[in-house]
């Protein structure tokens, strides 16, 4: 097997965080991964297990307790490099956070918020092709340009969250950081925002770290994927082995849980009983 | 027997006023949520669902307009009640869970103060202690371990589905006798979903709280659904109980919604879609909304907005499929019903996997061949 290029090295990752005076949260402990170049890998596991975590250190939102991130050749860890080459990362990494409800700017037009990170690096040099282009972007996530005056709070949640999208997907990043994008949303919508999401990776060489609970969806997805229990990366591997033959105990409690979209199915199953995973995916 | 109302929505119709035109959010919806039961409201993004939710407890944002309707809680008319009367409501009869747990949550405050008030709302004569013993005993229930060590947590501090279950804590400090939870569980992974759901429903029996439960996710509605009610561009198109909505749907939209599921995506070689997208509510296509997405349209579809027709006495769906005059339609349906059936009998979608899986190897082969 040839090996791919990786683009993210993650070595022994730790964040600790304090609560009060004495305790401490290990929301990460001692990860290590890599995300090759034009991958997709999903990130799955239980709620609080470190998955935002992980994907805000990948962006330098936060600082690690301990360990290494190398980012094409840029070590993240070091204050140093991260200003020297600031413009490359600002412009080739993006991130959909979880709440991004609440990290959109809610004085902003949306037409503002979709253009900003472009303006920020100049992408456009006329005003009129910025504009057209942001249209676009809105289009693609099933808005259209009635919807370029308003503000975050005239929006429904999963409108909100597909201008999260539109966003990070107009820079073309070659690294996204995609923290539950597709959550909020309904099958329909996710279907086709799956859609976009490959064409980002096939068209646009652009590697994802996919942060989701939908386990069907990652498995649809991704290329390969790793999953987190209380702050440790339990099991990692390709998408299929992970899913035909998961090792982790974790791993196959997860995917026994998955809802079956059956009333009849789920009342046989009763909600307690362990359904054999093979058959419920 | 048939069980009580406790909740009455009749003719309600909410919209928006904009430069650009009238956003009609909610159009015309009625609906009932009975004694002890869990009602979910699924429909797309967009279409309402949310609105609908925040009228009923009167919390709608500035600038939305209540243009008609009634909403009765028990007998009481919702829109007679001064604005001290809802707030006692709020804090006795009817708790809401907000889709967005950041912006539910006092950035400010501890949770456990912040579910402390709640709990002392409703117990007014308890002491400290014991209030905290309730707050622990409903962190313990929404599954956040070391609830001791979290009580002095900001919300800052938690992660996005802890958030989540915390403003669930404080919806529930109150043992409301109506719950209504806005898209409650889309940040939890499937276990602890099934965990919460389970609690959830133990609680609906213990005290009978009535439910409405406003969700995407299908595998959601059939955990735990005893009705469910379909919402589209702003109108409610099919309800009926959950077997009826699952093995038996009438509306062209709800067959759409069963076979967009990733679960029945076998035979299909990918994810199957509805064709387009959410329409615009400014204002609202005439007729049936979802006539320009729908294969099975009829004319009359795109002049007349259909009524509701009786498929069994508790279901009932909007579609001039099931008027008389469309019996040559109807064979569709059948064709249609009996396609589902066999869907669903072979089950999984394990084919779909493989084949990524072999375009994959295919893909691996070609790198390593030089
Ligand atoms: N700023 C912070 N201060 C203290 N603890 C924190 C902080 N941020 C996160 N944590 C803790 O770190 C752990 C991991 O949080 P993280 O948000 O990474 O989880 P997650 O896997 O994304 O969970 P979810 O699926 O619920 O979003 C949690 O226990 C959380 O409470
Ligand atoms: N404050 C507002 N001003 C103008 N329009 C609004 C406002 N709030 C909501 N809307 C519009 O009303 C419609 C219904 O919104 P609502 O939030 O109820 O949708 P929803 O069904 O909850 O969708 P989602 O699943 O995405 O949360 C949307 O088209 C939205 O754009
Ligand atoms: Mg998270
Ligand atoms: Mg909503």
């Amino acid at each position: 097997m040839s090996k791919q290029e990786v683009l993210v090295d993650v070595q022994n990752l730790s964040r600790h965080f304090l609560l009060g005076k004495h305790q401490i949260v290990k929301a990460v402990d001692e990860v290590s991964f890599q995300i090759r170049k034009n991958e997709i890998f999903g990130l799955v596991g239980e709620s609080g297990s470190g998955k935002s975590t992980v994907g805000k250190c990948l962006m330098n939102i936060c600082q690690p307790t301990q360990g290494t991130i190398c980012y094409d050749g840029v070590n993240l860890c070091d204050k140093r490099e991260v200003k020297a080459q600031k413009r490359k990362l600002q412009q080739e990494r993006q991130i959909i956070f979880q709440d991004s409800t609440s990290a959109l700017n809610q004085r902003m037009r949306v037409e503002d918020i979709v253009a900003e990170p472009l303006r920020i690096q100049h992408i456009f040099s006329e005003k009129s092709q910025l504009k057209q282009f942001v249209k676009e972007q809105l289009e693609e996530v099933g808005l259209d340009e009635s919807y370029l005056n308003r503000r975050p709070s005239e929006l429904s949640g999963g409108q909100r969250q597909r201008i999260a999208i539109a966003r990070a997907f107009g820079m073309k990043p070659r690294l996204l950081i995609a923290d539950e994008p597709i959550a909020s949303l309904d099958v329909s919508i996710q279907a086709q925002i799956i859609r976009l999401f490959q064409h980002l990776q096939q068209e646009h060489d652009c590697a994802i770290l996919f942060i989701a609970h939908d386990l069907s969806m990652v498995r649809f997805l991704s290329d390969r994927v790793g999953v987190m229990q209380k702050g440790r990366l339990v099991e990692v591997g390709e998408t299929e082995e992970i899913f035909s033959a998961p090792k982790h105990p974790y791993t196959k409690k997860l995917l026994s849980s998955i809802p079956i979209p059956d009333p009849r199915a789920v009342r046989k199953a009763g909600i307690e009983k362990e359904v054999c995973h093979e058959d419920v995916i | 027997m048939k069980k009580e109302n406790v909740l009455e929505i009749h003719n309600l119709s909410v919209s928006f006023h904009r430069a650009e035109g009238e956003t009609q959010a909610v159009r015309d919806v009625s609906l009932s949520l009975r004694q002890g039961e869990v009602l979910a409201l699924v429909g797309e993004s967009g279409c309402g669902k949310s609105v609908l939710c925040k009228s009923l407890i009167r919390l709608l944002p500035k600038g939305a307009d209540v243009k008609s309707g009634s909403i009765r809680m028990e007998g009481k008319e919702l829109s007679q009640l001064s604005e001290k009367e809802m707030c006692k409501l709020r804090g006795e009869g009817i708790s809401m869970i907000f889709q967005d747990p950041l912006t539910s949550l006092n950035p400010t405050m501890t949770i456990g103060r912040q579910i402390d008030e709640t709990v002392k709302l409703h117990h007014p004569s308890w002491k400290k202690e014991r209030r905290k013993e309730r707050v622990l005993e409903l962190l313990k229930l929404v599954g956040i371990e070391e609830a001791g060590k979290r009580y002095d947590s900001y919300p800052y501090q938690f992660s996005g589905g802890m958030r989540q279950r915390c403003v669930m804590a404080i919806a529930l400090a109150c043992n409301p006798k109506i719950l209504i939870a806005d898209e409650p569980t889309t940040a939890l992974d499937v276990t602890i979903q099934a965990e919460i759901l389970k609690q959830l429903k133990e609680i609906q029996q213990k005290l009978g709280t009535s439910i409405l439960f406003v969700t995407h996710d299908l595998g959601v509605v059939a955990q735990i659904a005893d009705r469910v009610a379909v919402m589209y561009a702003g109108k409610i198109v099919e309800y009926g109980m959950a077997e009826e909505i699952f093995y038996d749907a009438r509306h062209p939209y709800t067959w759409g919604l069963l076979h967009a599921l990733p679960y029945y995506a076998k035979e299909r070689g990918g994810l199957e879609i509805i064709p387009g997208f959410p329409p615009h509510l400014t204002p609202p296509p005439a007729g049936d909304a979802f006539a320009i997405r729908d294969q099975y349209a009829l004319r009359m579809d795109y002049e007349q907005m259909p009524p509701f027709f009786a498929v069994s006495e508790t279901h009932y769906a909007a579609t001039w499929l099931l008027d008389e005059r469309a019996a040559e339609a109807r064979k569709l349906i059948e064709e249609r019903k009996s396609r589902n059936r066999s869907i669903r009998e072979e089950g999984g979608n394990k084919d779909k996997y493989e084949e990524k899986k072999e375009q994959k190897e295919q893909k691996k082969e070609q790198e390593d061949s030089p």
